[in-house]
């Protein structure tokens, strides 16, 4: 039956060591034989004990040193050469070569249980120290998403109650402020809806039950669909760039309307009055492209990074929640990644951004040019 | 609202009103905080984002500057930390009031570069604001004898 292993113990080197342990012996043995008696060579009989006992425990010591007490003996009273009777200092010596190999192998035991001990902690210790960071970022993320919610929640609600409390107060105002002050009211709660579905979805996304209703949609009209949100708002910058006729595909059509929605947005929020902002649609080998594009600020290439980030990690390592970029950026990426595409960005500082929406096309037949989108769908973000 | 605001309304109708800059991404909270500030006699720059307030700022030295913490893109603490740098370079200080949905400590720790004037707290009422815009502004007016 074969015996496992004890780690430290029985390593590789085994056989090679007992040589060693083997060889030291033969060779003090002989030097001892050679120096018959004149020169103190049994002191080097430690040598090989120490080195069984710290290479295999008591076994080696005891070995070694039973190996040593043997060789001794036929050196000094077996084999032919100057007759030196058994003394006093031969007997000393054989307890010794015991006690050396017994003491050292259980100083070397301990020590190696010891370190054995060590590493298990550590490896414990660390183990916890993962968990607790972990624990920590999570709460701290939540935290973190309560306060992007509550400012994206409260801007609204100071339009509404705030022009609200001046409608009642005032209620002799001029007629062209109060429309003014009504349509206020109006859009904020609007956005206000548009925050709630956001929070939703965000909140189903990172439990994982994010989950679409897909169906087949022209293009075309999703685009148009957008350009009525805006009309209605008086928003007419809107520019759509014609796309194919019959190009189509299977989305979930209300979320994807957010997505663009929000794009079409920040990219009016970020550019001059007067400047159009353009949507336009396209096949191309990943599925097809919508791409919004505007001629504003651009965006500060240190924030492209984390522009879709909910919270990133800021110079001294905390968590901060992204409370300039709010929900819109980061939920639209989840929508669409979902869909198995992805938003991506690009942008000059003082000519404008354009973000790109691909949604993958299910079940292309295979084309040799190109090769198949390969994004996976992550709604666990 | 008070007495005091429509007093001081009346006062400024009698002299210069006030110029005050406002910057604020969110349309809404925009058109009802213009509204607001110029029923009680304020002449309003409205700026949409961190950049047009900036331009806006360059154009005019204003009186005082509102300014929201929460846009994207250029964040407001990027706007205020920039705007006391021009204070120190070109035009002298102007009171700064920054609106945020953040709790004020919390927007206070980030803020020390460029410590504004006041804080207030979104959701607030036209109240606190138009009582801030007041007394900053005639500290100021104070200051200047």
């Amino acid at each position: 039956m074969r015996t496992l292993p004890v780690p430290g113990r029985w390593s590789g080197g085994a056989g090679a060591r007992i040589a060693l342990i083997t060889g030291l012996l033969a060779i003090v043995s002989y030097l001892d034989h050679l120096a018959s008696g004149r020169l103190p060579i049994s002191h080097l009989y430690y040598l090989p004990i120490l080195l069984g006992a710290i290479s295999f425990g008591y076994v080696g010591g005891l070995g070694s040193a039973v190996a040593a007490i043997g060789l001794y003996h036929l050196t000094h009273f077996v084999l032919p050469g100057p007759a030196v009777p058994l003394d006093e200092a031969d007997l000393l010596r054989l307890v010794l070569f015991l006690a050396v190999g017994v003491t050292t192998a259980k100083l070397s035991n301990d020590r190696r249980r010891m370190s054995r001990l060590a590493r298990e902690l550590e490896m414990g210790n660390r183990e916890l120290s993962a968990l607790n960071s972990q624990l920590t970022e999570l709460s701290q993320a939540r935290a973190d998403f309560v306060a992007v919610a509550s400012h994206e929640l409260r801007t609204p609600l100071t339009a509404i109650l705030g022009s609200a409390a001046l409608l009642v107060d005032r209620p002799t105002i001029d007629p062209e402020r109060r429309s003014k002050l009504l349509r206020h009211i109006h859009d904020a709660a609007a956005r206000l809806q548009n925050t709630v579905e956001s929070l939703l979805d965000a909140a189903l996304i990172e439990s994982g039950r994010f989950s679409l209703r897909r169906e087949p949609v022209a293009v075309a009209q999703v685009l148009e669909d957008c350009r009525q949100a805006f009309l209605a708002i008086g928003e007419e910058r809107i520019n759509v760039v014609n796309p194919p006729p019959g190009l189509a595909f299977s989305v979930d059509r209300h979320k994807l309307l957010q997505v663009l929605i929000n794009l079409v947005g920040n990219a009016f929020k970020y550019s001059p009055p007067g400047t159009p902002v353009d949507i336009c649609a396209a096949p191309d080998c990943e599925g097809v492209k919508i791409s919004v594009t505007d001629c504003g600020y651009g965006i500060e290439p240190a924030d492209l990074s984390y522009i879709f980030e909910r919270y990133y990690r800021a110079a001294d390592g905390r968590i901060r929640a992204n409370r300039g970029a709010g929900l819109g950026l980061s939920v639209s990426r989840d929508i669409v990644r979902a869909h198995g595409g992805d938003l991506s960005v690009r942008s000059r500082l003082g000519e404008g951004s354009t973000f790109t929406v691909v949604i993958p096309a299910p079940m292309e037949p295979p084309r040799e040019v190109c090769t198949p989108a390969g994004q996976k769908s992550d709604p666990h973000l | 609202m008070s007495h005091n605001s429509e007093t001081g309304a009346l006062s400024r109708r009698l002299e210069q009103s006030p110029y005050l800059l406002l910057v604020e991404d969110d349309d809404a909270l925009r058109g009802y905080l213009a509204n607001c500030l110029e029923l009680a006699g304020h002449q309003v720059g409205e700026c949409r984002n961190g950049f047009e307030g900036l331009e806006a700022f360059d154009s005019r030295k204003p009186d005082l500057v509102i300014l929201d913490l929460d846009m994207p893109v250029m964040s407001g603490f990027r706007l205020l930390a920039l705007l006391r740098g021009r204070e120190r370079v070109l035009r002298g200080p102007v009171p700064i009031v920054v609106i945020t949905g953040q709790d004020i400590e919390e927007a206070m720790e980030v803020t020390t570069i460029g410590a504004p004037e006041a804080y207030l707290k979104k959701p607030f009422n036209s109240q606190s604001l138009l009582v801030a815009v007041d007394e900053l502004l005639a500290s100021r007016a104070g200051a200047e004898g």
